[in-house]
């Protein structure tokens, strides 16, 4: 579905920002870690089919397109070659470095730096604080890239003014937190009207997660998201945004495409049964989850929880139901009650054990519970 | 365990010696002073003490500077043959042998012979590469139980598994005593909590830290995680200060701009108000000069305007104060004509007559008075006298009936006497039949037990005689029994060789796919896993084989393919040689086919030996029960004689009476004749009582009687002395009818009182009234004269003050008519228009508050400049640090320390539960384990009772297996309380029980030397018994006490054997050379 006529359109722009490639996901395990860094780099191509099935003019990546300044070579070496793939000698791809990745001496986006030698003539990096690029005869790009992590500057006010007798449709992009945002006094904060300020059409850029709109419309500044959710808790990712420039000035059209693929949950567990319906969702391959527990289990729901865990992370033998899973067990608790009814056919030495271990719970609940545990697994056990 | 040879050089008194033993009782004999102990020196040091030891220098030899020497075989459970060979100060050697024969190269050599002997005997001795272990000759339980020295008793009683420092006794002795440790659940559970402990945790239970620990990885990681995190937090500490600093600089720069412009603002102020003020001054000056004009012609107007009216006022104060003049003329005159009114009336009350009347009428008041006091005195002594008589009449009334009541109660307490008589009477009457029914029961008794003693004899007769029966049964069955079988333990061993070869043949499985393609006609078979294979000559053969598989292929080749790595190969081999070695020549010389056979043959035997020990225990049961009641039957020769007596006596008993002592016992029962007799004497004795207490109930009452009649005389004597009868109305009456008078008295009385009062102060009050008047005139009087003379002295003032006032008006009046006020008015009011109408008045200012505002501008100024530096500054600090960055990958990298320290403590957890597991499991095990005592003291009890014929009915021994003491009568009495001879033979029993548990050898030396004849005997059949089970080295000098005469060696042959090769009699006189003069072998027999 089209939301405006081709005849209207006059340029047509996809905007993305937030790639984060090479991002280290700290707190996972390492298989996990490299499954969602590698999808940062699996998105890229999503990002360039989706610019080529709605034949845009030009793509704009709006900064943090990598996680640290001079990221390792598999990263800007993948991203490269996923570039070169591409014959896209009409339709320019411009690369603003961001706060994440800021242009620097050293960085990925030096001109010096291997990377740059790689790229096709028609990617272009925001390299300088003047840049500007005319797109066809109608438009022009301003953008000014982030130099340093961390900067008080509005680079949205700095890009040049629209200059009386100006006709061209006028895209700025730059990287940055505007004001409504926390903590945006040092990162490089964006005025939220700096787009009517420079007498802007459309102003790009990237620092936040979620997919945002600034009014007014004639004139919006955009946030697209990240492709891939980076962490649990944000919300509105996954997407980017496709602009239609109309004709004889009037204001754009915004639409915004999913690109995509994983889904982050966090799920906390109440119950058994609600453990198992989770285990049987469809789509648990694509989705990174979190598990917390609020569960008091009896020794033989505790079995149930243990082997569902299995199932859904998986072994070295044999894929999870969920691809990346991180179980946090400290809501889980084994209810210890009635465990001595488990043991009443044991002998009776055993059963001396779990009364000791039962008055152990006095004074070292947990240590005491952990050890029943051991002991009714023992004793399940085949003999 | 067993000893199968043991052989010494220069050891002590002992130049050589060789002795082989066998596998049940062996009796080393010789005289003393032969080396016997010295033997057993041997064989301790060579299995407990290391060669390098200091103390094996007392082994020195006597009569040789050659290093003692010990050379021990034995035998293990597992039917493995060791050689520990020690040349003390020198060497040590441990060897193997799959025959007891041949042996192999050293297994161990020097300190690690030890260490390997330690491990195999498990009898709790440290490995001596343990820290703190005490070097010497180590002395465990088991040690001491199983070498004990010669005369040991007290340190094998009060020995103890707790002072060992090893748990191998302990557990041993557990697994050999208890059941406990050997059920398979726990015994699982304890290897895999172990194994789990063992993975985490060191031998001391601290946590292991080593790079397999467990913990480690998880600590390293939190260890990384944190340091990671402090670094990005400093990072992001310092982003955030200088974040902070921008943000504080540029508050410090806007509160200077703000200061400065503020500044600017105060300076245009003050010169703005430095004009004005100054235009404001010359107009004010214009306003203050009309103004004061004015003023002046204003004062002079209200002046002359202010006398005028005070002459006004002057004139109309002079005629109000000639009319008050005359008004107190007239005030006085009225004020002297009422003075001499008062003067006349109060000279008339105090005339003669006057007080006459007055005195008249207080003397009639008080006469009436006084007639009323008198009547009311007569009439309260009237009341007196009646109140007395009536009180009197009524103790009268009180004491008759008191008087019936004491009658009722004598009568009454007669009755109670001539009661109570009776029931005595009958009580002891029935006490004398009831001494007869108690002699008739006991005569019945003794017939009963009498009867039961005879029939007790008879079965104790047949107990006896059963008991014989048994025993032969089971000497008849012990010669069936056979002696060359190996143990059970044995053919379990060989069992779990094979299964050992099985599993690990097992393990060779490569799961191989063999494809053969035939390409020329030719014969190939061959086998796979020991299968044959069908013949195949053209064309392909295929087929799958889990270990090996073999091919021939025609003449032309032998293809053989065994899977499984060589290691795994290797041990299938060395297994197969050891069955062949081991189990094969069993089943040959048994003449058995497989272990199934053999297993049959040896249960088939260990069924016949239980039965055997059945039948043991039956006979020595019955014979115990038998000589439980012989013990009774002494009673039999005396219980006739009693009978007779008891019968005698009842002769001289009336027939009435005795046959009324049948139906009693009849009635009562032959128990209930104590409960009788109880009652009937309590009855007697309650009688008694109550027949005393009435005759001293009669004797009180006829006391009190006397003593209420005299109170009553005395009573009627007053009555007749007052003279006051009871009033026809009654004494209720009579008295209301006096306080009724008393009452109209009382009355009266008071209202003479009140008249006299009011009389008298009606006569001072009418005086004082009189004098009062008088008074006042005379001070109305003098105020009137006082009044005129003051109006007089104002109106004289007030005419002259107005003549003053008429003058002055006179003389200003001119000048104040000349005045022009409204022209005066209008120039004022128009100058303080002119003023009004500039702005409002500002503060005042000068020339130096302006210079002063000036000034503050100026340093207002460079302060905000310098702060505007300080912003700069700040902007560029921050461009130096990470920012936002910094803070999200804060946040990850403390999200991450979260999960690892979440990690590390479910590591922790898991394996302290582990720990935990294990420590109570043990405790649960220990605690059992306690009942080691118990399970020791079952056996060695019931031998020991046996032994003293049930003198002493337990022995108590405590968890760690040292002896706690017997019990005698149900009280514990301590071991050392025993005879000497006693405790020998109790330690004696505890050893041999212990070993008979462990199944190994057991060394006494000398053990009974304080033993009776019948004791020895009895022992002798133990030990022989004993000997089937294990084996047991006895050192001797009295070898009869052990064994019969054709047992011993003839012939000049020193060692003999019986049949069944359990016994053997070793002569060690021609075995042991001993330094020194030779022992004459006669003398010793």
């Amino acid at each position: 579905m089209r939301e405006v006529e081709e005849d209207d359109v006059a340029l047509k722009v996809l905007h993305t920002a937030d790639w984060h490639l090479g991002k280290r996901f700290v707190s996972f395990d390492e298989a996990d870690r490299r499954k969602l860094t590698r999808a940062r780099l699996e998105v890229v191509d999503r990002i360039l089919n989706a610019a080529e099935s709605n034949a845009v003019d030009l793509v704009l990546c709006a900064g943090d397109l990598f996680d640290v300044p001079e990221p390792e070579e598999i990263w800007w070496k993948g991203l490269a070659e996923k570039l070169c793939k591409r014959n896209w000698t009409s339709r320019p791809l411009v690369l603003l470095p961001g706060n994440h990745d800021p242009l620097t001496t050293s960085s990925v986006y030096n001109d010096s730096h291997p990377f740059r030698s790689l790229l096709p003539d028609w990617v272009h990096v925001v390299d300088c604080d003047d840049f500007e690029l005319p797109i066809g005869a109608d438009g022009v790009l301003f953008a000014r890239p982030c130099r340093r992590q961390a900067g008080e500057s509005d680079n949205a006010l700095l890009l040049p003014k629209r200059e009386p007798g100006d006709e061209r449709i006028r895209i700025g992009m730059v990287h940055g937190s505007t004001f409504d945002m926390p903590n945006y006094q040092a990162n490089f904060p964006i005025a939220t009207d700096a787009a009517s300020q420079r007498g802007l059409n459309y102003l790009a850029i990237g620092d936040t997660h979620a997919w945002k709109i600034y009014p007014p419309d004639a004139c919006p500044t955009v946030y697209p998201s990240t492709p891939e959710q980076t962490t649990f808790g944000e919300s509105e990712t996954g997407s980017v945004a496709i602009v239609f420039f109309r004709r004889h000035g009037r204001s754009p059209k915004i639409r915004r495409e999913r690109v995509g693929q994983w889904s982050w949950r966090v799920e906390t567990i109440t119950g058994v049964a609600a453990l198992q319906a989770l285990m049987s969702e469809e789509g648990l391959r694509q989705t990174v989850m979190r598990l917390k527990f609020d569960l008091r289990a009896v020794p033989a729901e505790f079995d149930q929880v243990l082997r569902c865990l299995e199932e859904m992370k998986g072994t070295l033998a044999k894929h999870g139901r969920v691809g990346v899973l991180l179980i946090d067990r400290s809501g889980l608790e084994l209810d210890t009650r009635e465990i001595e009814s488990v043991f009443a056919d044991m002998p009776d030495v055993v059963q001396a054990a779990v009364r000791a271990l039962k008055e152990e719970e006095a004074t070292q609940p947990e240590v005491a519970q952990r050890a029943l545990y051991h002991l009714y697994q023992m004793s399940r056990e085949p003999q | 365990m067993k000893l199968l040879q043991v052989e010494v050089e220069h050891f002590g008194c002992l130049r050589r010696a060789k002795i082989e033993l066998g596998p049940g009782l062996n009796v080393l004999y010789g005289p003393n002073d032969l080396g016997k102990s010295t033997l057993t020196h041997a064989i301790r040091a060579a299995l407990l003490l290391p060669h390098t030891s200091t103390e094996a220098k007392r082994f020195t030899a006597w009569d040789s500077d050659e290093d003692p020497l010990v050379k021990v075989t034995f035998s293990l459970p597992d039917g493995r043959f060791w050689q520990v060979e020690k040349r003390f100060g020198r060497s040590s050697l441990l060897r193997e042998s799959n025959d007891g024969r041949t042996f192999n190269a050293p297994f161990k050599k020097g300190r690690e012979v030890d260490a390997e002997l330690r491990e195999k005997l498990a009898w709790g001795v440290p490995s001596p590469a343990t820290k703190g272990i005490k070097r010497g000759l180590p002395t465990t339980f088991l040690s001491t139980v199983l070498l004990g020295e010669q005369a040991n008793v007290t340190e094998v009683l009060n020995s103890t598994l707790d002072a060992d420092t090893n748990e191998s006794a302990r557990e041993r002795l557990t697994a050999a005593l208890s059941a406990f440790a050997q059920d398979p659940l726990l015994k699982k559970m304890l290897e895999s909590a172990q194994s789990k402990v063992d993975e985490a945790f060191t031998a001391t239970g601290r946590r292991k830290r080593g790079a397999r620990s467990p913990f480690v990885t998880a600590t390293e990681q939190v260890k990384q995680a944190k340091a990671s995190l402090e670094l990005l937090q400093k990072r992001a500490a310092e982003s955030e200060s200088a974040i902070q600093e921008l943000a504080e600089k540029n508050e410090t720069q806007d509160i200077h701009e703000e200061a400065l412009l503020q500044c600017r603002r105060e300076l245009e102020a003050v010169e703005h108000a430095l004009a004005q003020q100054e235009k404001r001054r010359a107009i004010a000056s214009v306003v203050t000069e009309a103004t004061e004009r004015f003023r002046s012609a204003q004062q002079k107007l209200e002046a002359f305007q202010k006398r005028e009216a005070d002459l006004r006022d002057v004139r109309a104060e002079e005629q109000t104060l000639e009319e008050k003049k005359h008004a107190a003329i007239a005030q006085q005159q009225q004020a002297q004509q009422q003075l001499r009114v008062a003067e006349d009336s109060l000279t008339r009350s105090q005339n003669q007559e006057a007080e006459q009347a007055r005195q008249l009428r207080r003397g009639q008041l008080e006469k009436q008075q006084l007639e009323l006091e008198s009547a009311a005195s007569s009439l309260a002594h009237g009341r007196e006298k009646m109140n007395r008589a009536r009180a009197l009449h009524g103790q009268m009334r009180q004491h008759e009936v008191a008087l019936e009541q004491l009658k009722e109660q004598e009568t009454e307490a007669n009755e109670t006497s001539n009661k109570s008589q009776l029931v005595m009477t009958r009580a002891e009457s029935a006490l004398g039949a009831l001494d007869i029914a108690r002699r008739v029961r006991r005569v019945r008794e003794v017939e009963a037990e009498l009867a039961a003693l005879q029939q007790s004899k008879e079965t104790a007769d047949k107990h006896m005689a059963a008991a014989k029966i048994a025993r032969d049964a089971e000497a008849e069955s012990r010669k069936r029994l056979r002696h060359d079988l190996p143990s059970i333990e044995e053919v379990a061993g060989m069992r779990e060789l094979l299964r050992e070869r099985d599993i690990s043949e097992a393990r060779l499985g490569g799961g191989m796919a063999v494809s053969v393609e035939l390409l020329q006609a030719v014969g190939v078979q061959g086998t796979r896993d020991g299968v044959a294979l069908e013949l195949v000559e053209n064309g392909a053969m295929h087929f799958d084989a889990d270990r090996a598989f073999t091919l021939r292929i025609g003449d032309i080749a032998r293809i053989d393919v065994k899977a499984g790595s060589p290691e795994a190969r290797q041990a299938v081999h060395d297994l197969q040689e050891r069955i062949e070695s081991e189990v094969q020549p069993t089943l040959q010389r048994l003449g058995v086919d497989d272990m199934a056979a053999l297993s049959a043959l040896v249960e088939a035997n260990d069924a016949a030996r239980r039965e055997c020990e059945t039948l043991a225990s039956k006979a020595l049961s019955l014979a115990e029960l038998a000589a439980a009641q012989y013990t009774d039957f002494a009673k039999l020769s005396t219980l006739p004689v009693r009978l007779t007596e008891l019968r005698r006596d009842l002769k001289d008993t009336p027939k009435d009476a005795a046959e009324a002592a049948e139906a009693l016992l009849e009635q009562l029962g032959d128990d209930s004749l104590e409960g009788r007799e109880a009652a009937l004497r309590t009855q007697v004795e309650q009688a008694r009582a109550d027949f005393d207490e009435a005759k001293s109930s009669v004797h009180h009452v006829a006391t009190e009687r006397k003593l209420l009649q005299q109170q009553m005389d005395a009573a009627n004597q007053s009555l007749d002395e007052l003279g006051v009868a009871e009033p026809a109305g009654g004494w209720e009456s009579a008295a209301a009818d006096l306080a009724d008078q008393s009452e109209k008295l009382t009355v009266q009385q008071l209202a003479v009182a009140q008249q006299l009062t009011e009389l008298m102060s009606e006569q001072a009050a009418e005086v004082t009234l009189l004098e009062a008047a008088l008074l006042e005139a005379k001070s109305s009087l003098e105020q009137t004269g006082q009044g005129l003379e003051e109006a007089t002295r104002r109106a004289g003032e007030t005419a002259k003050k107005a003549a003053i006032l008429e003058g002055e008006v006179k003389i200003s009046r001119p000048s104040v008519e000349a005045l022009d006020i409204a022209t005066l008015q209008s120039g004022v009011n128009e100058a303080q228009t002119k003023l009004d109408e500039l702005p409002p008045a500002l503060k005042p200012v000068s020339e130096e508050d302006r210079q002063q505002s000036a000034d503050k501008r100026d340093e207002a100024k460079r302060e905000y400049e310098q702060a505007r530096d300080d912003v700069r500054k700040a902007e560029g600090r921050l461009q130096t640090v990470s920012g936002q960055v910094v803070v999200e990958e804060t946040e990850r990298a403390r999200e991450a320390l979260t999960l690892a320290e979440q990690e590390e403590r479910e590591i922790e957890l898991d394996y302290d539960g582990w720990q935990l597991l294990l420590e109570t499991l043990r405790n649960a095990e220990n605690t059992e384990g306690q009942h080691l005592g118990q399970a020791l003291s079952l056996p060695v009890s019931k031998r020991f009772a046996e032994l003293t014929a049930g003198r002493y009915s337990k022995l108590e021994v405590l968890p760690g297996l040292n002896a706690e003491g017997v019990r005698v009568g149900g009280l514990l009495r301590g071991v050392e309380t025993l005879s000497v001879g006693t405790q020998e033979q109790l330690a004696t029993l505890l050893r041999l029980t212990i070993a008979e548990h462990l199944g190994t050898m057991l060394i006494l030396d000398d053990h009974l030397t304080q033993t009776d004849p019948d004791r020895i005997e009895w022992f002798r059949r133990v030990l022989r018994v004993h000997a089937s089970e294990a084996q047991l080295i006895i050192m001797t000098c009295h070898p009869l006490d052990y064994l019969d005469a054709p047992e011993m060696p003839t012939g000049g042959q020193t060692v003999s054997r019986s049949a069944s090769g359990l016994i053997h009699a070793i002569d060690l006189t021609e075995l042991v050379e001993r330094s020194g003069p030779a022992v004459n072998a006669q003398e010793s027999s």
